[in-house]
């Protein structure tokens, strides 16, 4: 989850300590439309995986993010 | 610098990958391209950018215009452009080759896709032969190098945007390097090691048979990576050897090797010998009269490559792949990162003839008496005449390029110059240098203003390459000759400070102008030049 959290923080260009796994798409000026579509595909590169476009929109937190990872290992 | 960029698609998030320091404009909204370029209130002609990118993605346009894609909108794409750029002469453009994500499917034999595609790209290139501030944008070049995805169909259906991630970082970059060409950032010295680097082994120990070095099998990336090496040095920059060898082993595959494609006359500079190569760096950098800022070194040997980077932080290293067959390619980044350039002035072309010259004067100098006969030796001519227009590329390159000798540093593009000549009593003199070792070409510029019986000198500059010759006097001498013919009593002129102009700050002092402080320098007057003895010969040709 740290390594996670840390993924993000370099992504959004702020300290880990600005968010956690609760904070929402939209709630850091950092992570507007644009980053969202940004993160789908950067996280696509980084883990392997592939995330459908109808799964998308059920991404709305951190914790979204994380937990989609976990399950699609 | 600012910078401006348009397209059919979504380019917003290229923002997050170029480097920081210039300020970048994208439209709000994708598709503006045809609103930003006619709307003469739109954001583009608001910003009035330095350099401006336009990249058009086929299949979003072939969707929205269908049949009418040439009319509607490559065609007329393509005026707006040229019409963009003859406006705003100082903005450079550089348009995208038809950006083309997928086939379409269709059946061999109707190929009206690949026709639209091939006739834009063709459009383009004509067209940028054409017209002096637009460039091509070379993205088939980048993704047939991209050896991984270029494009992304799930960032395409999410965003509108056509490139992956990755693809994105690459444009990013070819973006940077044209902008910082741009920004005459250019290095202009790539220093290389020998063994193993330019050929496979050890030329004092393998000998010329032993190294690898071929148009085939192992010895092949060696051969390409100096074609590559050999084609940077045609765009203009100077080539030097550094290496621990002794001289007569090093230079033997150059002069004997039957796949050595870099010859002896390719190098600039050669310091074959055992002293360390940070001494050797800072002796080129001394020679060649280049800051250490403005070379790049390329060895094999890590040790060399850390020494290098600690010892003399301001020359770029130049990372070295672990397999050589990446070689090629690294060298094809090395162009990109360092040496990009948009065009080619004459005097690139001829530079690493006219720096060997160079080290002969030197020789000759060491050997002469006193100053004064060495330059009296060396027979200078010098050719004075009014600016001609086929001047105009070089005396802008020489006012962006020079430093040391420049009492304003004012920078100027071929259009400023066209600009500053069309007000009145506006003159630009230049000055083409040679002497019995060879030509140096035009070196000096004399820009000025004339109003009756008053002269102000806008500027003076000089290419470092003839300081200390005595031409800037006899130039001057012969100017203010032909000035006084026109009646001219009255001289300014100023002298403005820089991080690098301090070479020049007593000139004016030195032909017995009278100072007085200004903002950021000085600002003189006379009533005539005091310049005696010139030991140059001056042809003034109106």
């Amino acid at each position: 989850m740290e390594e996670f959290l840390q993924f993000v923080a370099s992504l959004f260009g702020v300290d880990k300590e600005k968010f956690s796994l609760q904070t929402k798409y939209g709630e850091l000026p950092q992570w507007d439309s644009m980053m969202q579509i940004r993160m789908i595909a950067e996280i696509e590169d980084a883990y392997g995986v592939i995330i459908p476009m109808e799964d998308v929109s059920n991404l709305m937190t951190l914790a979204d993010f994380y937990k989609y990872l976990e399950n699609n290992k | 610098m600012k910078v401006a960029f348009l397209s059919n698609v979504n380019m917003n998030m290229l923002q997050s990958f170029l480097s920081k320091g210039n300020s970048y404009y994208f439209p709000d909204g994708y598709d503006m391209v045809f609103q930003e370029l006619t709307d003469t209130n739109s954001g583009l002609y608001c910003n009035a950018p330095d350099a401006l990118f336009v990249f058009p993605h086929f299949q979003s346009a072939i969707e929205k215009y269908g049949a009418y894609f040439r009319e509607e909108f490559s065609n007329s794409l393509l005026d707006l452009i040229i019409r963009y750029a003859e406006k705003n002469p100082q903005t450079r453009i550089f348009v995208s080759e038809m950006i083309a994500t997928s086939l379409q499917i269709e059946p061999l034999n109707i190929n009206n896709s690949a026709i639209h595609i091939a006739e834009w790209n063709y459009n383009i290139y004509s067209k940028s032969n054409q017209i002096d501030n637009l460039f091509v944008f070379p993205m088939q070049m980048m993704i047939a190098q991209s050896k991984d995805e270029f494009f992304s169909d799930k960032l395409n259906y999410l965003g509108k945007i056509p490139f992956s991630i990755f693809g994105q970082k690459k444009i990013a970059e070819q973006v940077d390097c044209i902008l910082n060409a741009l920004s005459k950032k250019r290095k202009k010295c790539l220093l290389l090691d020998l063994d193993n680097t330019l050929w496979g082994g050890v030329i004092g120990e393998d000998g010329l048979a032993g190294i690898k070095l071929s148009n085939d099998g192992e010895g092949k990336p060696y051969y390409d990576s100096q074609l590559r090496i050999k084609a940077i040095k045609d765009t203009g920059i100077l080539l030097a050897i550094v290496s621990k060898n002794n001289l007569e082993d090093a230079m033997l595959p150059f002069e004997k090797h039957e796949y050595c494609p870099l010859k002896k006359a390719d190098f600039a500079i050669c310091k074959a010998n055992w002293n360390e190569k940070t001494d050797n760096i800072e002796a080129i950098a001394q020679e060649l009269n280049i800051g250490l800022d403005s070379m790049v070194f390329l060895d094999d040997n890590n040790v060399e490559r850390e020494k290098v980077k600690t010892a003399l932080p301001q020359v770029t290293v130049a990372e070295f792949p672990k397999d050589i067959t990446m070689l090629p390619a690294l060298l094809e980044q090395v162009y990109n990162r360092y040496f990009f350039v948009d065009s080619l002035t004459a005097e690139d072309i001829e530079k690493t003839k006219s720096y060997q010259i160079e080290q002969i004067r030197v020789k000759q100098r060491e050997s002469a008496q006193d100053l004064q006969s060495y330059i009296k030796g060396l027979q200078i001519k010098i050719d004075l005449h009014p600016i001609r227009s086929n001047e105009l590329e070089r005396v802008a390159q020489l006012t962006q390029k020079t430093n040391q000798f420049n009492l304003t540093t004012q920078r100027f593009t071929i259009n400023e110059l066209k600009v500053y000549l069309s007000k009145i009593g506006n003159e630009i003199y230049v000055a083409n240098v040679k002497d019995r070792y060879g030509d140096y070409g035009l070196v000096m510029v004399i820009m000025l203003t004339y109003e009756n019986s008053h002269v102000h000198i806008d500027n003076i500059l000089m290419s470092c390459r003839v300081m200390g010759r005595d031409v800037e006097n006899s130039v001057m001498h012969e100017i203010a000759k032909q000035m006084s013919k026109r009646g001219v009593t009255e001289w300014a002129g100023k002298y403005m400070v820089s991080p690098k102009n301090a070479p020049v700050c007593n000139l004016y002092d030195s032909w017995g102008f009278e100072a007085s402080e200004c903002d950021g320098g000085k600002v003189y007057h006379a009533k005539k030049f005091k310049i005696e003895n010139t030991l140059c010969e001056v042809i003034y040709d109106r």
